[in-house]
């Protein structure tokens, strides 16, 4: 099985490096590689079952076809053996119930710490090291050039959860893996409890104090076009890193200068920066900052706010605490 | 046979001229900035740290790094005879950029004077390999021994990066080259390197004139060609590898600001070298600011600036002188 895997891998590489897209007829999944979908070659099984009704834990609901991404997936049993190479990913498995379908996790997914990590890369993925685990459902949130869903066309059904472009893209993912493990009723929980938690996060306002999103030392921001700013959003923050992001990224590089004039109310720092609060202090003339003098520096783990997964809402939940608080705003 | 080299000294009123466009240059930088200030009115706590802990010193800096730079790209042009020498050419980009590599990457919570202290070693020691294994060999070997050896240090910096792929964006912001500084530690440190190096090659600029002369000449007029070669990269590499420690890779003002001040004053290094030091100093205080107020209160790298900016103004002044 391996070698024939591998075998597989292999031909499906050469078959993408020639430039022939032809479809194998006996394909069930179909993953067109993104923008250079040949839709008239693709052959999509036909959809049995509808994911969006009941499920229940395992068996009964497949086979199943979820919609990802605009990629129709289709499962024909739950899967056994899932490599997960997103950390976001890997939290949402396990906080669903499907941890134990999970055979691999990448190097970086930490979280949570019974998660089957391996040396395996998300970032620079080995088409090999992965056919090795023997997976039947493979779960990325980034792949260059399609590689990886080239790869495996037609053999295992991967699955591209790209970083969530807001909440109603959270929440979707978690309900795509729940219809695609089996778990759809834990998934929908889930993700109405975040819902939940979030709106009454949303309930707090902070009367459009300002906030710096700092990404690292070298004052590169988060912006409200970013998924990490746009969370603050609903809590009645101004984000000062807007005015510099005409063209939209999400993370413009801000002057110090601009920092320090705008004088924001509250700064957000990752831990994944290294940054403190004192060395924030410490700079040069930032000790005229509004959220220097107030003590308004959050650190925030950077685990929880760089992924979109089920812990995203706890800094949430920070920040609406931060909003909360009485700022007596010094200047 | 070669006639009377042509007079060294720079005329006077050539200098006062460069030494306004220098100050001009630093006081329309000074001015402006994201933050909006205006100085008739007088400065507030904010508006006085941000002048004189974020403004200045990274003005100062923009003109240590752009005469350095421009200096020790001359000196490498001089003693290499050849014209696509640049202060880079023997590895102190590569070597900087493994050195502070390996702190971003494998040390990550380090001091924030671990980068330089790292970028600076990897500078000074790969340029020192390149010397030592390509000496034998004359100039040609050390070409070749410089970039075999940029080569293979690239190389080991994209293995750690490709490895530790989440700091990727702060080790390429670090390669592009920004002159963002705070206060004043770091122009001050670059200094205590740059002046007794440009100091060095500043003095030695008539002696560079003599390398239009070959090796065998020149040992027949009492001159060691290797040991004063040696002593112009050794003072050229201290002074780049401050500056790269310092501000990341640059690129550009090395190469192409000594043939720019080749081309407004002639071939004698008696006067490309200190032309070469006030337009380099003026081009990157012109670029960073530029860099740093175009679409404030967002940056760009300096390095991009410098590179976009400084390619069509150079085929331009090719083709006019």
């Amino acid at each position: 099985m391996n070698r024939r895997l591998t075998w597989l891998v292999a031909l499906s590489l050469l078959g993408s490096a020639c430039g022939s897209a032809a479809a194998d007829p006996t394909t069930t999944i179909t993953q067109p590689p993104q923008e250079t979908a040949a839709s008239p070659t693709t052959t999509i099984a036909p959809i049995t079952t509808s994911s969006t009704t009941t499920a229940a834990p395992e068996a009964a609901a497949f086979p199943v076809s979820v919609t990802v991404g605009g990629s129709e997936v289709t499962l024909e049993a739950a899967p056994t053996r899932i490599i997960s190479l997103s950390p976001t990913a890997t939290e949402t498995l396990f906080a669903i119930g499907a941890g134990d379908q999970v055979v691999a996790v990448d190097e970086y997914s930490n979280y949570p710490e019974n998660a089957p990590i391996t040396n395996l890369s998300g970032y620079t993925p080995n088409i090999e090291a992965l056919a090795s685990f023997n997976p039947d459902l493979i779960i990325v949130a980034f792949d260059p050039e399609g590689m990886i869903g080239a790869a495996f066309s037609g053999e295992v059904p991967v699955v591209s959860q790209f970083p969530a472009t807001g909440r109603d893209d959270l929440l979707a993912q978690i309900e795509q893996l729940g219809a695609l493990t089996g778990h759809l009723d834990e998934a929908v929980a889930l993700a109405s409890d975040i819902a939940a938690r979030w709106d009454l996060a949303d309930e707090a306002d902070a009367g459009g104090a300002s906030v710096y999103i700092e990404i690292d030392p070298t004052f590169y921001a988060a912006s409200s076009n970013s998924f990490v700013g746009a969370a603050l959003g609903g809590l009645g923050f101004t984000n000062i890193a807007d005015a510099a992001d005409g063209g939209g990224g999400g993370f413009p590089q801000l002057s110090a200068e601009a920092i320090i004039q705008s004088s924001p109310d509250v700064i957000i720092v990752g831990t994944d920066t290294g940054t403190t609060a004192a060395d924030i202090a410490a700079r040069p003339g930032w000790d005229t900052i509004s959220a220097v003098i107030n003590d308004q520096i959050i650190v925030i783990p950077s685990d929880i706010s760089s992924r979109w997964g089920p812990r995203f809402v706890e800094y949430v939940e920070a920040m609406a605490a931060v909003a909360n608080r009485p700022v007596t705003v010094n200047r | 046979m070669r006639a009377a080299l042509p007079p060294f000294r720079l005329n006077r009123r050539h200098g006062v001229l460069w030494a306004g466009a220098v100050a001009t240059t630093v006081v329309v930088a000074i001015g402006l900035g994201a933050a909006d200030i205006t100085f008739l009115d007088g400065l507030d706590a904010a508006e006085w740290s941000i002048v004189s802990q974020w403004r200045a010193p990274r003005i100062v800096l923009g003109l240590v790094a752009g005469a350095s730079l421009a200096v020790a790209g001359a000196g490498y042009q001089a003693v290499f005879r050849n014209p696509l020498a640049d202060p880079y050419l023997l590895g102190a980009a590569a070597g900087a950029g493994l050195g502070a590599t390996i702190i971003f990457v494998l040390a990550p919570d380090a001091t924030p004077w671990a980068v330089p202290g790292f970028a600076f070693a990897g500078a000074i020691l790969a340029v020192a390999i390149a010397a030592v294994v390509g000496q034998r060999r004359g100039t040609l070997g050390l070409i070749l021994a410089g970039i075999a050896i940029s080569a293979f240090i690239s190389a080991l910096q994209t293995f750690l990066l490709v490895t530790n792929s989440p700091r990727i964006a702060e080790v390429y912001s670090w390669l592009i080259g920004r002159l963002s500084t705070a206060g004043w530690v770091e122009p001050l440190t670059v200094l205590v390197y740059v002046v007794p190096a440009v100091g060095l090659l500043v003095a030695m600029r008539r002696r560079l004139d003599l390398f239009h002369l070959d090796d065998a000449e020149l040992h027949s007029l009492g001159i060691d060609p290797d040991r004063t070669r040696l002593l112009v990269l050794g003072a050229a590499t201290l002074a780049t590898a401050a500056v790269v420690a310092a501000v990341g890779l640059i690129a550009f003002v090395g190469l192409i600001i000594p043939h720019a001040s080749r081309r407004l004053v002639g071939g004698s290094y008696g006067r490309i070298v200190p032309i070469s030091a006030a337009m380099g100093a003026i081009f990157l205080v012109a670029a960073d600011t530029f860099a740093r107020t175009a679409f404030a209160p967002a940056e760009l790298p300096v390095g991009v600036v410098t590179a976009l900016a400084g390619a069509p103004a150079f085929i331009y002044l090719l083709n006019k002188t």
